[in-house]
């Protein structure tokens, strides 16, 4: 009975009653929910997350998949406007986290919590069938092309350096970047800036020949589903039963995420290895320091996201210049009488908590550019085509490549 | 038969090809539709439309006309029908879009998945090239990082934070003390006139009650009159409840500091032996004396220049710090450019025959910090510091350039050529635009930037020595020749002029939402700063003068032929 006002929940201002045959017009931003559509959507969530997981791991049927995946797009993506979305969740958490005056809602925790609980048992299966904006340009990718190694693992940095400029953005309580410069929002909501428009044309246009560009080299959340999926217990295997070694998935995955057996024994001797290694580990920290110190630097343009800041430096411009170039807010700050020298304090707080953020922020990429560096310094050998546990996206794909039967006489369902 | 076609791999190949090329093909003529229609009506807006404006102006002068208000509305009505049909075309648009993406990627779909690449096993290779990988991602992620963070550099040095100074005392709930962490360019505004032309150099005074009527000759306002024991042409400075003066003749050049609520004068300092200066006065003519520079002060040190060539420094209470030789100076009507403080920079503009400069001192002990040479002949005109939005510049006019300077540096930031003739007038800086004239010239409105342009120019009765006044949308002139001029800041159309009896050499200042121009004559102008001349008042010193009044929340000093003069509200 205590949902049941949720469930009859209405508009606290009713539209106005216009005679005639006006019509409102649609808002391009969608009105916010009941909380009973959040909740239904934290279980559809759940739901699609269960489904797919099932489908990857124990049907393995990339057409059952796929299904999904465009049911999702179509739910998800166009009937939801791309809002909740887990990938945006990141900013409500990190701001809950630095800032006790704002309380994340637990639909919103759900869609953060959910895919990274789901990728640390089954793998990244949010990506593979869940995600709308994944779904929208898994069903671009039509002629798929290899890009070269280099490419791949240079831009292969860029997540890492738009998740932590997010959570420092939402921990100051500056802007939800992601949510800014989300390319696909716009064809989810049939309206947006030009400019968006042509970012999330261009992203789709692209992701004909290179697959997924969005999701490999500038998700954030998909920073921390890899995480998550490098310990997931039961992650997808390209063979259904033990690999023989064919060589015929080498080249299925267009997302290159396919491991090819490594030999124990090495071309590279022990010593040379292992210097390199040592070496790698005790430069890590000079690494981070540089990074730090770059990163600090990024003070002053990410100031200029925050709006008191912004405020406090237009104030300041036309207190000084006396110029005519007065903007709304200003004109709107000074009607309401408030204190200039109050003004200026907020923003020289949030300056010096933006550039503390900066410092980590380089400090983390540091850390994740000399990890990396060190990773690919240790071999790690396999006997098997192995799909990358962090990199892949579980789409199923390679499961018409691998030749071999499950128990049950089947590889593909 | 349906089974039939189905089962006929070409037809269905052809069928799905042809399919997504109609269908592409409709897609991009929409999409190219809707970014039209977009880019069209990206800029208008129904209800601040010119034409609009000018209707609402008008009804403004004659609000009962029927006619005038039955036009206005159909001209709304149509608008916002234009304007909606338009959103009504980019909804339609998009689904028609969406469902022609959707009848694109279905047979392209198709089509590469008949088309996959077939796996070849015996092509690959079996070598190990694990060490290969490794390094070649090695060096991919070095790249990527160095890439990362020269990028990072760059963007920070390029984007610095702008600036955020206290407020003006007098604004509701500031009598805080301003942060510690603000930036000390400007000390203290409302309680000092710390160099020519108040703050930055430009004019504008941050009291609001300025008196608007006085008389020298009754005594009516005047707080107080001291007499000026030397001659001199330099402007009162004010800091810290004092009035400082330079003055000299032949027999002595002298800092005067006079009680800023009583007139009596505190101390009164000569200059003394300047260690490299030359033995033998320069000859100085009668009208622009030893004294023609105004002096500068940064909160707690005060700095003269004199036609001699040396530059001194006291401490407020006159004691002298330190004091510098740059004479004799090759300039025919003898040296006119004014000092001018930034944080701890003392900045002094010489622009010599065959030798002009711009250099910066330290405030605390005179040494040079930097020098840039300029390419320019002789002036007589005073730096002022603009704030462009993204930095704090020295804005010089000069024959021929006028250029901004970065003050922390020295750095040449930009130069625009327009000036010649003898330069005496200092730039004003409102809007992003540095406005520069002189006698004989035009009046330039220069956009600073990388590569400086010019915004617009115009003609009319040119200053030789007053500097114009930019607030707002206006800019004052006042010439030699008695004309006072107004024009629009931004596309330098001339709104008005008035002519009053006598020529101006002061510059005009901006108080309280009125300009103050002194005449020759010692006749302040007072009138709004509007776009058609409304006159406050006219008050008389009663002797002559040429310096620009300095202006401290309700009071005015100003420096006569023979007195200083405290102007406010008895």
């Amino acid at each position: 009975m205590r949902l049941l006002p949720i469930f009859l929940a209405v508009s606290r201002f009713p539209q106005p009653d216009f005679e005639g045959d006006y019509t409102l017009p649609t808002t391009t931003a969608p009105m916010p929910a009941g909380a009973a559509v959040e909740y239904l959507d934290t279980l559809l969530l759940t739901l699609a997350l269960s489904l797919a997981s099932y489908l990857i791991l124990k049907k393995r049927s990339r057409k059952m998949i796929f299904g999904v995946m465009i049911s999702s797009l179509i739910y998800f993506g166009f009937w939801r406007k791309g809002c909740i979305c887990p990938v945006g969740s990141i900013q409500n958490v990190a701001m809950a986290l630095f800032d006790t005056n704002y309380a994340v809602p637990i639909t919103v925790l759900s869609f953060f919590l959910l895919p990274i609980l789901f990728s640390l048992f089954f793998g990244r299966t949010f990506c593979a069938a869940v995600c709308p904006l994944g779904a929208i340009q898994d069903v671009v990718v039509t002629r798929p092309v290899k890009l070269p190694l280099p490419l791949t693992k240079a831009l292969g940095l860029i997540p890492y350096l738009y998740l932590a400029a997010a959570i420092l953005m939402a921990a100051t309580g500056s802007a939800f970047i992601i949510c800014r410069i989300d390319p696909f929002v716009a064809f989810f909501r049939m309206s947006g800036e030009l400019q968006m428009l042509l970012f999330g044309t261009i992203m789709l246009l692209l992701g004909i020949f290179i697959a997924r560009p969005y999701c490999r080299f500038i998700c954030p959340y998909g920073v921390l589903l890899n995480w998550a999926s490098r310990f997931s217990k039961y992650h997808m295997t390209i063979t259904p039963a033990n690999c023989i070694q064919c060589k015929l998935c080498e080249d299925s995955c267009p997302f290159d995420a396919i491991r090819k057996p490594v030999p124990t024994v090495s071309p590279e001797t022990r010593e040379k290895g292992l210097k390199r290694l040592i070496l790698l580990i005790l430069i890590l920290p000079l690494i981070i320091v540089i990074s730090a110190w770059a990163g600090s630097h990024l003070h002053a343009p990410f100031s200029r996201l925050n709006n008191t800041v912004i405020l406090a430096e237009q104030i300041s411009l036309e207190e000084r210049t006396h110029t005519s170039l007065s903007t709304l807010r200003s004109d709107a700050f000074r009607e309401r009488g408030q204190s200039i020298s109050d003004l200026y304090k907020d923003a020289e707080n949030i300056r010096a908590r933006i550039k503390y953020g900066c410092w980590v922020l380089g400090a983390f990429l540091g850390l994740v550019t000399g990890l990396k560096l060190i990773a690919f310094s240790v071999r790690r050998t396999s006997d098997d085509y192995e799909p990358d546990r962090g990199e892949c996206l579980s789409c199923g794909r390679c499961f018409s490549y691998c030749p071999v039967k499950d128990d049950e006489g089947t590889h593909e369902g | 038969m349906m089974k039939e076609l189905m089962k006929d791999k070409t037809l269905l190949h052809n069928i799905a090809f042809v399919t997504a090329v109609v269908c592409g093909a409709f897609s991009l003529f929409v999409a190219f539709q809707l970014i039209s229609n977009c880019v069209a009506t990206k800029n208008s807006d129904p209800l601040n439309m010119e034409l609009f404006s000018e209707l609402r102006l008008r009804l403004q002068q004659e609000p009962d006309k029927d006619l005038l208000i039955q036009e206005i509305r159909d001209l709304d009505v149509l608008a916002r029908r234009s304007f909606f049909s338009s959103i009504s075309f980019q909804s339609n648009g998009t689904l028609l879009l969406l469902a022609g993406v959707i009848m694109t990627l279905i047979p392209l779909k198709y089509l590469s998945k008949i088309h996959a690449r077939m796996p070849h096993p015996d092509k690959f290779r079996v070598e190990d090239k694990s060490i290969e990988t490794a390094v070649i991602s090695r060096n991919a992620i070095w790249s990527a990082f160095g890439i990362i963070i020269a990028l990072t550099l760059i963007t920070g040095l390029q984007i610095t934070p702008r600036l955020t100074t206290a407020p003006n005392p007098t604004e509701p709930g500031s009598d805080d003390q301003p942060p510690a962490a603000m930036s000390k360019e400007i000390f203290d505004i409302s309680k000092s006139w710390p160099n020519l032309r108040g703050p930055y150099g430009i004019g504008i005074a941050s009291g609001t009650n300025a008196p608007t009527d006085w008389d020298g000759t009754t005594g009516r306002n005047i707080l107080w009159k001291t007499p000026v024991p030397r001659a001199g042409f330099s402007s009162p400075i004010v800091v810290d409840g004092r009035v400082f003066l330079s003055c000299g003749d032949n027999e002595a050049r002298e800092v005067v500091c006079f009680d800023a609520d009583t007139g009596s004068i505190l101390w009164q300092k000569a200059v003394g032996v300047v260690p490299g200066a030359p033995a033998e006065l320069p000859e100085v003519m009668e009208d622009v004396s030893f004294a023609a520079s105004t002096m500068a002060t940064d909160g707690e040190r005060v700095f003269a220049l004199f036609a001699t060539g040396n530059v001194i420094c006291f401490d407020l209470h006159g004691n002298r710090e330190w004091a510098r030789s740059f004479g004799p100076f090759d300039n025919e009507f003898g040296h006119g450019a004014s000092l001018i403080t930034y944080r701890d920079k003392l900045i002094v503009q010489l622009d010599e025959a065959k030798r002009a400069r711009i250099l910066a001192l330290s405030t605390s002990d005179g040494k040079t910090l930097w020098e840039t040479k300029r390419n320019v002949l002789v002036s007589w005109s005073t730096p002022i510091l603009a704030d462009t939005g993204d930095s704090m510049q020295l804005i010089l006019n000069g024959n021929p350039l006028v250029a901004g300077y970065d003050p922390e540096t020295g750095r040449e930031l930009w130069t625009y050529e327009c000036m010649g003739g003898e330069v005496a007038p200092s730039p004003a800086f409102a809007n992003g635009l540095a406005y520069v004239t002189t006698e004989y010239q035009k009046l330039f409105a220069i956009k600073p930037g990388t590569v400086a342009e010019l915004a617009w120019q115009a003609d009319g009765d040119l200053p030789d020595v007053s500097s114009p006044l930019a607030v707002g949308d206006f800019v004052f002139i006042a010439s030699s020749s008695a004309v006072i001029s107004c024009y629009d800041a931004k596309d330098g159309n001339l709104l008005w002029k008035h002519e009053p009896d006598s020529g101006f050499f002061s510059s005009p200042v901006l108080a309280g939402g009125n300009v103050y121009i002194m005449d020759k004559e010692g006749k302040m102008h007072i009138f709004e700063a509007a776009s058609a001349y409304k006159p406050v008042g006219t008050p008389e010193l009663g002797e002559e003068a040429s310096c620009t009044p300095a202006f401290i929340d309700n009071r005015i000093y100003i420096r006569g032929k023979e007195h200083l003069y405290c102007i406010g509200i008895k």
